[in-house]
């Protein structure tokens, strides 16, 4: 399936959990956060989370900055 | 020592990450400044370029971490940010940073006091940057929020202390902690602050493009300690006792009440 | 939720009358040479060390009261709706077990009394009554204050202390403002002169100042009755304590500041400390170096040459002809008095002698469209 990751375009798997794909992307550092759909999704919902064809996730970090 | 919310400091320079030419630069500058409370914005990962870790050496040197909600433009965006910033840190301290003005990045007021009403009841410990507004002050204050952060001059201007005389009354009027931020260019700007009676000053841009940026950071904890010292030990009179040409009180002189 | 109480009980009465008392000529110099006032210059601005810079102490309260009130003084005057009083203070002439013809006005005795007060001129009205909740308390606040409030541009009471939601709904019926003086800020020499009655209870009385604040009232007065207890610098200095939390607290409602001298009186109570004149100049010009935008206010306790003297320096309120009984406006009966007034002057004598020091009288401060629940 296809889902938007910070607005570009990633195919992965169709049962594919929100932690699987921050693994794949090696994105899970500390200091991250999730949005999915513009809902952020706790740490703790990660695993348990499954994303759907179409789904637009906003992944942030904490950086240096005022 | 400092009180904000549940948590002391002995240090009231809070510092600032942005700006640096690299984080080792950036993490030296913090440890010399003694800083023990230090802002951070949340961005988008880049999934190309990993940015360069900061949060491991700052969680490291034992510091309070204050993600700030800059790059929101409105309430929600800032309420967003704020809750990505706990979810990402596991703190629920946050600098409220609201500025659409892209020019002076002047805060704005309206935004920032309808966020802070909204995190505060999210039980976020919210400190929120904003104009030198006594009423705007008191009105944040009410809304719960854990200290106020007036500015001293625009964003990275370092012209100092141009808003003094309303921070003064600030000052005077706040039951929270006045933090001053935003506009300080020059250690002697910061020990103004805190001779005047802030309970601290947030400095970024300062100590971030100054050619020595460990020194500059140095220098600022030395202005701050010298002017919280300052403001404890009672400074002398400023101005001469006037004379009196036509004496206002010479009249008791003549009173009719019996010696006491 | 805070209130006073919580601050009062950091304050160490003995400690603070030693600090003010210690306060040396340096103290003072540094206190009258600053740009804000902190607590220790004003505790350096009534000591005994302050008395030698009246002068430049009258100088800069004078600046500061021109600076914020322009050459205005406004006048108002007291209406005594009742003597009826369920305490026993040994100061008061209403004392519960005083033997005095109690009265307390109607309707139309109300009315005659506010027709002959519009007659001399005012516009600003403090109604008083003794302390009896029973026989005038809401019931008969409800009754009166919408036609009392019609007739004046401004309407203050000083009665007894009432809860938060009372506060609240006279708000709606027009009032503006309240006074309450706690008389002293002394918990045992407080309990010595208030001997009978709901007034004993210190802390309901000392609280009031902060339901004033959090019911919206707009003017909270505030004071002491100087000389009840033995040291009459400690309770100024108590009463600018709590001017400063309910400004910090209730930064939306404006303070006023009386200072009543208790005087050395025949058959009455002797003070425990005396202020001369000299010294109330010396605290009225603290208090407008501490607050230069609090209303500051001078009885008809006071002589007609000391308020002549005094007005101009730091006084922006005062009022005059008082008449401390009820009915006493329409039908004078000093018998009934309070206290007796040591200036009896009529209003317009007052504000010709204050005009002559280039004061302007201001009899009319407010309108009623502006901002009234109630019309």
């Amino acid at each position: 399936m296809r889902i938007f990751l910070n607005d570009e375009s990633v195919q992965c798997v169709d049962s594919m959990t929100l932690a699987a794909l921050l693994e794949q992307l090696r994105t899970l550092k500390p200091g991250t956060a999730v949005a999915v759909n513009q809902t952020i999704v706790p740490r703790e919902q990660w695993e348990q989370h499954l994303l759907k064809d179409g789904d637009q996730i906003l992944l942030f970090q904490a950086i240096a900055g005022g | 020592m400092l009180q904000i919310a549940d948590k002391s400091f002995s240090s009231r320079l809070f510092t600032g990450t942005g700006k640096f030419s690299s984080a080792q630069v950036m993490i030296e500058a913090i440890r010399a400044s003694g800083s023990q409370l230090v802002t951070m914005a949340m961005k988008r990962v880049d999934l190309r370029n990993h940015n360069d870790a900061i949060l491991a050496p700052l969680l490291a040197a034992g510091v309070q971490l204050l993600p700030n909600t800059s790059g929101a433009k409105t309430a929600e965006e800032a309420i967003f940010a704020a809750r990505l910033a706990r979810e990402a840190l596991g703190t629920n301290w946050v600098k409220l940073e609201i500025h659409p003005d892209a020019r002076y990045l002047l805060p704005d007021p309206i935004e920032t006091l309808k966020a802070a009403e909204a995190l505060v009841k999210q039980s976020f410990v919210v400190l929120p940057y904003c104009g030198a507004d006594p009423v705007l002050c008191k009105r944040l204050e009410e809304a719960g929020c854990a200290a106020v952060m007036p500015l001293g001059a625009p964003i990275g201007s370092n012209q100092g202390l141009q808003t003094r005389a309303l921070l003064e009354i600030i000052i005077e009027q706040a039951t929270v902690p006045v933090v001053v931020d935003a506009g300080i260019g020059a250690p002697s700007h910061a020990a103004e602050a805190l001779e005047m009676g802030a309970d601290a000053v947030l400095v970024n841009t300062a100590i971030a493009v100054a050619s020595d940026p460990v020194r500059m950071a140095q220098a600022f904890r030395l202005a701050v300690e010298a002017g919280v010292l300052a403001a404890r030990s009672g400074m002398g009179p400023r101005h001469q006792l006037a004379q009196a040409s036509s004496p206002l009180t010479q009249f008791l002189q003549f009173s009719q009440e019996g010696a006491l | 939720m805070a209130t006073f109480t919580d601050r009062w009980r950091q304050l160490d009465w003995d400690d603070i009358t030693l600090r003010i008392n210690g306060k040396t000529t340096a103290d003072v110099e540094r206190a009258l040479g600053a740009n804000r006032i902190t607590r220790d210059d004003l505790m350096a601005l009534l000591s005994p060390a302050a008395s030698q810079y009246l002068e430049p102490l009258a100088r800069q309260a004078q600046r500061l009261t021109r600076q914020r009130f322009g050459n205005t003084v406004s006048f108002y005057v007291p209406l005594y709706l009742s003597n009826l009083c369920a305490n026993d203070c040994t100061y008061c002439g209403f004392s519960m077990s005083n033997t005095l013809r109690r009265k307390t006005l109607d309707e139309a005795e109300i009315e005659r009394e506010c027709a002959a007060i519009r007659e001399l001129g005012f516009e600003h009205l403090l109604l008083v009554t003794g302390e009896h909740q029973t026989k005038v308390g809401m019931d008969y606040f409800r009754r009166h204050l919408p036609a009392i409030r019609r007739r004046f541009s401004s309407l203050q009471m000083e009665v007894q202390p009432l809860d938060e939601h009372e506060y609240a709904e006279l708000k709606t019926l027009g009032l503006d403002g309240v006074m309450v003086y706690q008389e002293t800020y002394h918990q045992a020499v407080y309990a010595q002169h208030h001997l009978r009655g709901h007034k004993q209870d210190f802390f309901w009385r000392l609280k009031t100042p902060d339901r004033l604040g959090r019911a919206g009232i707009d003017k909270i007065g505030l004071g002491a009755l100087i000389g009840l207890s033995g040291s009459w610098r400690t309770d100024c200095f108590m009463v600018a304590e709590h001017l400063l939390w309910l400004q910090q607290h209730y930064w939306q409602s404006r303070y006023s500041i009386s200072f009543p001298r208790l005087r050395p009186c025949a058959g009455g109570v002797e003070p425990a400390s005396v202020m001369s004149e000299s010294q109330l100049v010396q605290v009225i010009c603290a208090f407008r170096l501490l607050a230069p935008d609090v209303e500051l206010s001078l009885s008809t306790r006071e002589s007609p040459w000391f308020r002549d003297h005094m007005i101009p320096l730091a006084i922006n309120t005062v009022s005059a002809f008082s008449k401390t009984q009820p009915g006493g406006y329409a039908d004078n009966h000093p018998e009934l008095e309070q206290f007796a007034p040591h200036d009896g002057r009529t209003p317009q004598e007052v504000a010709a002698a204050l005009t002559r020091s280039g004061l302007q009288p201001v009899w009319k401060d407010w309108d009623n469209y502006l901002g009234r629940a109630s019309q």
